[in-house]
Order: structure tokens, then sequence, then C-alpha cells
């Protein structure tokens, strides 16, 4: 069976699959080399003989390693959201309920708040976890605060005669809400995922 | 065109390759290429059974051969049985409704 993998063509083959299967999530493209070997394997060993015409058939009959790894994103794609562990997404959704507040560390929260920010945003949309649209509200919720902080001081600064320290906490506190909101909506969602891959699996 | 009629409803023919009894990768590949608009490269429907197994609705377990290396069986699990049993009382109704906007004359 050695000689099977020994082969030039199977290895050759093999390595292309891997290659082009790098975009795939590491388990995923483990378990189609493992199955493409194995079939390989057996396929040769029910063959009469096995020279070099023989193998050439089987690889041709499996197909080209860009059909393979073109039908396993496929798939791959419409399998849904992959969950990712709980310590990532808690850190993502630590920093994306920190960073709004950070701003009003003194000296530090200037640099602070916006890399929180940046890497909240790169976790989010990296992540597999969540969909598209939920990726885009709890972005929109993140930016709210820029346009609802001046226009909750515009308002109290009308309605209520000046900004007061009641007003000013006040918009505060429903500026940081905005981003708390995202964060437990990601977390349901996140924990509907597992939720769900706990029961398939 | 026929790659895609093919993708909705290949898993349904392989887990009705799987109805009598397991079937290992190599065997079940040969028999869906024994029906020529069933025929496609066969290592893009590794990944498909990846997913039956992942879902669920297929189940592999390893078996020795005399011949050569062990072979992985797929089996089908109860929950692939009912996917089976579903889309099979669904095919006949959806063929007929497709048959009827493709005959001339069908449609009013």
């Amino acid at each position: 069976m050695n000689d099977t993998f020994a082969h030039p063509l199977v290895h050759s083959y093999l390595s292309s699959v891997g290659d082009r299967a790098a975009v795939l999530p590491d388990v995923r493209r483990q378990e189609l080399l493992a199955d493409l070997r194995e079939h390989i394997e057996v396929a040769l060993a029910e063959s009469d003989t096995v020279d070099e015409g023989d193998v050439r058939r089987v690889l041709d009959q499996l197909g080209t390693p860009g059909e393979i790894v073109a039908a396993a994103l496929a798939e791959e794609a419409n399998s849904g959201p992959v969950p990712e562990s709980g310590r990532r997404t808690a850190i993502t959704l630590c920093l994306i309920v920190v960073a709004l507040p950070a701003a009003l560390i003194p000296v530090i929260g200037s640099f602070f708040a916006p890399a929180a920010m940046i890497a909240a945003l790169v976790r989010l949309w990296r992540s597999r976890q969540w969909a598209r649209r939920e990726k885009w509200q709890a972005t929109l919720l993140m930016f709210s605060p820029v346009i609802v902080v001046p226009g909750l001081a515009a308002v109290f600064s009308v309605a209520g005669g000046g900004l007061t320290a009641v007003a000013v906490m006040a918009t505060l506190v429903v500026a940081a809400s905005l981003p708390v909101t995202a964060a437990v909506r990601l977390h349901r969602s996140a924990a509907r995922v597992r939720q769900r891959i706990r029961r398939t699996a | 065109m026929a790659s895609q009629l093919r993708k909705g409803v290949l898993e349904y023919c392989v887990l009705a390759l799987l109805r009598d009894g397991p079937r290992y990768g190599v065997e079940l590949l040969a028999e869906l290429a024994r029906v020529d608009v069933m025929a496609t490269s066969q290592g893009t429907i590794y990944p498909l059974l990846s997913r039956l197994r992942r879902t669920g609705l297929a189940d592999t377990h390893l078996r020795e051969s005399e011949n050569g290396p062990p072979r992985r069986y797929y089996t089908l699990t109860d929950a692939g049985r009912s996917a089976l049993e579903e889309f099979t009382a669904n095919w006949p109704s959806f063929r007929t409704a497709v048959d009827h906007f493709l005959t001339p004359g069908e449609t009013t």
C-alpha cells in the first residue's frame, strides 16, 4: 500500500488537491485528502493489474483536483455557519463592548479605543459563525454612537435647556448600550449555532 | 445545465443506493457511474458524502477486506432513511409539476 502513494502520479495528484484545498477549513481538507487516498488505494487493490495505465484510469475517474476542490467549496458554502470556540467569541464580544467606553480612559484611551474597535471588527468579519446580515447589523450598532451621541446631545440641548451633567450621562449610557445590544445579539446567535451543531453531531 | 439538475437530487440518489445495505465508497461511486445522467467525476462525491456523515444522514465504519485495505462502508441512519422517505414521497408530484410546464399544450 505504501507503493500506491509512492507512485509519482498519485503523489502529485494528492499534493495538487492539498494545495488547492488550502482555502477549506483544515478539518475538511484533511478529510477530503483521506477520502481520496482511501479511494485510490481501494480502487487499485481491486484492479487486476497495477501499472501506470491503471493509476491514470483511477485518477481520471476521480476528476481533476480543481473540480474536486470546487465541489468541496460549494458544499462548504451550503453548510451554513461554522462555530468557533467559546473563548474566541468571548474575546470578540468583550472588544465590541469595551471599545467605546475605553475612549473615556485618560491618555491611553485615544489609542486603545480605535485599536479595540478595529480588532473587534476584524474578528467579527473573519468569523464564520455569523451570517453576513448579522455582521452588518453588529457593525452598524457599533458605529451608531457616532450619530447617536451628537444627535442626543442636540436634542437635550434644545429640549432640556443646555447640556447638563444628567444629559451627558444619559447620552453616554444610551450610546454605550448600542454596542452592548450588538454583543448580546451575536452571543445569542453563536449559542444557537453551537447548540445546532451539537444536536447534529 | 445537467449538472445543476444533478446537484439537487444527487444526495437522494446516494441515500437511495444505501437503502438496501451498506456500501463502500468505490462501490457506491461505481454504482452511480453506471447511470449516465448521474455520472460525474467521482472525486466530487466525497465532499457530499462528508456532509451526509456530518449532518447525521449517513454513518461510516471500516470493514476488513480479503483483498487490499479495509473498506469504509457508508450506512443509512434513521435520519437518512426518513429524509429519503420524504424525498420519495415528494418526488412524483414534483416530477408531474415539471412535466406539466414542459409539455406543450398543458399550460393554460
